[in-house]
């Protein structure tokens, strides 16, 4: 009679896991998500910007005199007004703020402090004391922000004798 | 010499990517949780009066003399109202049709240089503004002015 006793399977191998795929996917989500990641901290305040067509594209190309950037922008968090692109009224929430420094326009004072800097800004363009400075502003606005707020930091601009001003606008979805 | 089948334990260099995978899952969790897409921006490039002072030299008959676009926030409603001089506008085609027709009536009056005014009140969203320069541009009416406050109008 033949021996049927029956051998047992080694099963370590057959249940392994493969992690290469899974590596491999996580990888390319890992770079999808660092490349498509916004990291720029466009000097600090969070604004969401007007959409506009015919925008041309700011590829960073600042005059050598260089560029100051001014966020006009909703600081007070929670505002139901404000919540979902609504459009608030206050205008104590709305503040003006360059390199982290906050300037309520309604405010002689913070008004004064919103000239002289731009006004030493400006400076770093003139190429006489005094004289128009070739120096640049971008206004980055929110979209729903009040118009007399931006009206009132092109008047400082002007003010400091820099006329070279740019608004910052976004291309709408699909548009590139 | 026994030979062996490539299995991992066997080998003395196989890697251990265990803890590649963790890092890997951490960032990756981050990543997406931090994630929104970058914004296409871009900028609209206009000049503040170099030489005429930032109030400029008024104008005797606006209504006449001028394309002047009148902007008012109402709050009752949510929304702008526009006016071109003294004819409302509701939509943006209708806005671009009127401007371009307007300032082709001044080029054939022989005053080509005549600006499209944007006179918007201190409570109008930014958008709005940023909304009439668009339709502007797009109609090929590139001298487009933003009118002065009246003094202590913000203030």
């Amino acid at each position: 009679m033949r021996n049927t006793k029956i051998q047992p399977v080694s099963v370590e191998e057959a249940t392994a896991v493969n992690l290469v795929p899974m590596v491999d996917i996580m990888f390319l989500m890992l770079l999808f998500f660092m490349l498509g990641a916004d990291m720029g901290q466009r000097e600090l305040e969070a604004v969401e910007l007007p959409q506009a067509v015919s925008i041309k594209k700011d590829d960073g190309d600042a005059p050598k005199e260089g560029r100051t950037t001014i966020n006009v922008y909703h600081s007070t968090r929670g505002c139901p007004d404000f919540k979902d692109g609504g459009v608030c009224r206050n205008d104590a929430h709305w503040l003006v703020g360059v390199r982290g420094s906050d300037f309520d326009v309604r405010n002689e004072k913070d008004l004064g402090r919103l000239r002289a800097l731009l006004v030493s800004d400006g400076d770093l363009g003139r190429s006489q004391p005094g004289g128009t400075s070739e120096r640049a502003v971008m206004i980055r606005g929110d979209k729903s922000a009040p118009y007399g707020v931006v009206q009132c930091v092109m008047l400082t601009c002007a003010e400091a004798r820099i006329y070279k001003i740019e608004s910052g606008a976004a291309a709408p979805l699909g548009t590139r | 010499m026994a030979a062996h089948g490539g299995s991992s334990e066997d080998n003395p260099v196989a890697l251990n990517v265990a803890p590649m995978v963790d890092i890997i899952f951490c960032l990756c969790i981050f990543f997406m949780c931090s994630f929104h897409f970058k914004q296409l921006e871009g900028k609209m490039e206009s000049w503040l009066p170099k030489d005429k002072g930032v109030f400029g030299d008024p104008v005797p008959n606006p209504i006449l003399e001028e394309v002047r676009v009148f902007m008012k926030w109402d709050a009752a409603t949510g929304a702008t109202t526009r006016k071109v001089n003294a004819q409302l506008v509701n939509s943006d085609e209708e806005l671009g049709s009127i401007l371009v027709e307007r300032i082709e009536k001044f080029k054939s009056l022989n005053r080509p240089d005549t600006p499209v005014i944007i006179d918007a009140w201190p409570e109008v969203p930014w958008k709005d503004v940023i909304n009439v320069m668009d339709i502007c541009k797009k109609n090929k009416l590139e001298k487009v002015e933003l009118a002065a406050p009246m003094p202590g109008q913000w203030k």
